[in-house]
């Protein structure tokens, strides 16, 4: 239990279970329902989450740990989605840049719009490697519900996204 | 601090160097990556197993909620379509078999002699950009990247990727999907030569659509509708023997113009919500015309991926283009892609990919 307490304390393995758990709700819950045909993306959500709770670094950083996690679980090019969530989470931190300390309505509305963002992107980077087909006019219709969909559980996500990227210290105090 | 943003910033370049590498690496296909995420899955299974066991309740009660009616629904339809079909089932089967005893005898190939593994359809894409399925069988099972998958109607994809107990399916209506094809043309004219003991004569027994006759009177269109309610030349309880030809012996040959013509081209699919389409078909009038209803098949050969003549759907729109350039045809698959539950995936490999004895 000590060991568990211990291991948990690391942000590098708080990130990746965070990772592992947001795959597995990606690839069973979030696929099986798919509101209006379009699933949500829990990996995404948790990218933009530790965007807005920690800044565009660490953002980024998350987006990368997260998205190498669901790239390896079900990504059809291993790295692409990982390029794409840190992408997703460092435009999440720069939408409050402009704020000195945001409300929290704030922070949600920019996880909806970085999770738009986010969801845009992966057609683009697929077509930028060579796998034609993915951008048009749906893509724009996907990102609007998937934001949507996303707004429903941000605060939640928020928790949990704070609490991975927090460090050692934040975590014990 | 400023050891944490440095520390942070090297994390970063890394991480992205990674990705970038892997990226490369996943988009050349190397079997270095299929091993990281063979070993990594190890350990997510039973993680997204956990999951799955905790949200299957969730999943449930909303399909319950906001699907029952239309389950409804279609069980009705689905029930009447059964009966009107049972029937039919049996001559086509009748058929099919008939065909692959004469393809056999031929030596030419048929599906029949190729190993199929049954698989079900345990779960879709979960990304938004991708036009997969998952099946719960994997290489255990013999199923290795680039297999043919069938459901009971016709081609519905390939496989993609092959791990322990699983397998991923790329549908063809993935943009990512293409494969040889062959277009059956509907022939413009045909004559059917009677060849008797001694002498030959030829009749015309296609009538060409719309054509005038010779006296200038106009044309005249009869519509005859023949409702079969059985099997057709089958009477329960009935013995019928055959009739004896009487007269010299004679051959029937159809002429060239009355066979289908059979010519490739490549499907390709267009995403979700957008049919496939067969593109590099000849723009060739002497060929015949490529009309809506017109089945598409697998083309086979040494360096397809999938075997000959595997039914992939029909024609439903064909656009015209100037010049050279031939028709695109917009293809309908016979495989209902949005329902899939029991699979086959035929355990074919090209000739040019067999290991040499």
């Amino acid at each position: 239990m000590k060991l568990l307490v211990r291991l948990l304390a690391g942000r590098w393995a708080r990130l990746v279970l965070v990772g592992l758990l947001a795959a597995a709700l990606q690839s069973t819950v979030a696929t099986d329902l798919r509101p209006f045909g379009v699933a949500a993306q829990p990996a995404l959500l948790v990218a933009v989450a530790i965007g807005v709770a920690r800044g565009p670094a660490d953002g980024l950083l998350g987006g990368l740990v997260v998205g190498l996690v669901a790239d390896l679980a079900f990504g059809d090019v291993v790295g692409l989605g990982a390029v794409g969530l840190g992408i997703a989470g460092a435009i999440a931190g720069m939408l409050l840049l402009p704020l000195r300390d945001p409300p929290w309505w704030t922070r949600i509305v920019a996880m909806a719009a970085a999770s738009a963002a986010g969801e845009a992107i992966h057609p683009v980077l697929k077509t930028l490697v060579g796998l034609d087909g993915w951008v048009h006019p749906r893509v724009a219709t996907v990102a609007v519900i998937v934001a949507g969909l996303h707004l429903a559980v941000a605060p939640m996500a928020l928790v949990v996204g704070r609490w991975a990227s927090s460090t050692a210290a934040e975590g014990s105090g | 601090m400023a050891t944490q943003a440095t520390t942070r910033r090297r994390a970063i370049a890394l991480l992205v160097l990674t990705s970038l590498g892997l990226a490369t690496l996943s988009l050349r296909d190397s079997p270095a990556i299929g091993a990281v995420r063979g070993a990594f899955l190890v350990v997510f299974r039973p993680f997204e197993g956990a999951v799955r066991v905790v949200t299957r309740p969730v999943s449930n009660a909303v399909h319950g909620i906001r699907d029952y009616g239309d389950v409804l629904a279609e069980n009705e339809v689905l029930r009447e379509r059964v009966a009107q079909q049972e029937g039919a089932a049996v001559a086509a089967a009748a058929s099919v078999r008939l065909a692959q005893e004469l393809l056999a005898l031929n030596g030419l190939p048929t599906l029949a002699g190729i190993g199929t593994v049954t698989a079900q359809a345990i779960g879709e894409s979960p990304g938004n950009f991708a036009q997969t399925i998952e099946i719960n069988q994997g290489s255990e099972s013999g199923i290795k990247p680039g297999m043919p998958v069938l459901n009971a109607a016709g081609l519905i994809g390939k496989v993609v990727r092959a791990s322990q107990g699983r397998a991923v399916v790329m549908l063809i209506t993935d943009p990512d999907f293409a494969l040889a094809v062959k277009i059956v043309r509907q022939p413009q004219v045909g004559t059917t030569t009677t060849l008797p003991a001694e002498r030959a004569t030829a009749s015309t027994v296609v009538a060409v659509e719309g054509e005038q006759p010779a006296d200038g009177a106009p044309a005249t269109t009869t519509t005859t509708t023949t409702t079969t309610t059985t099997i057709a030349g089958f009477t329960p309880s009935v013995t019928t023997l055959p009739q004896v030809p009487r007269g010299p012996p004679s051959i029937t040959v159809p002429a060239f113009g009355q066979l289908a013509v059979r010519e490739t081209g490549v499907v390709e699919g267009r995403g979700p919500g957008r049919l496939p389409t067969v593109r590099f078909v000849s723009n060739d009038p002497r060929l015949g015309d490529v009309r809506v209803g017109t089945p598409i098949v697998t083309a086979g050969g040494s360096r397809s991926l999938a075997p000959p003549d595997v039914v992939v759907g029909t024609v439903t729109r064909v656009v015209a283009r100037s010049g050279t350039a031939g028709p695109i045809l917009e293809v309908e698959p016979v495989a209902d892609l949005s329902n899939l539950s029991f699979l086959r995936v035929l355990l074919y490999r090209p000739v040019t990919e067999r290991p040499a004895p």
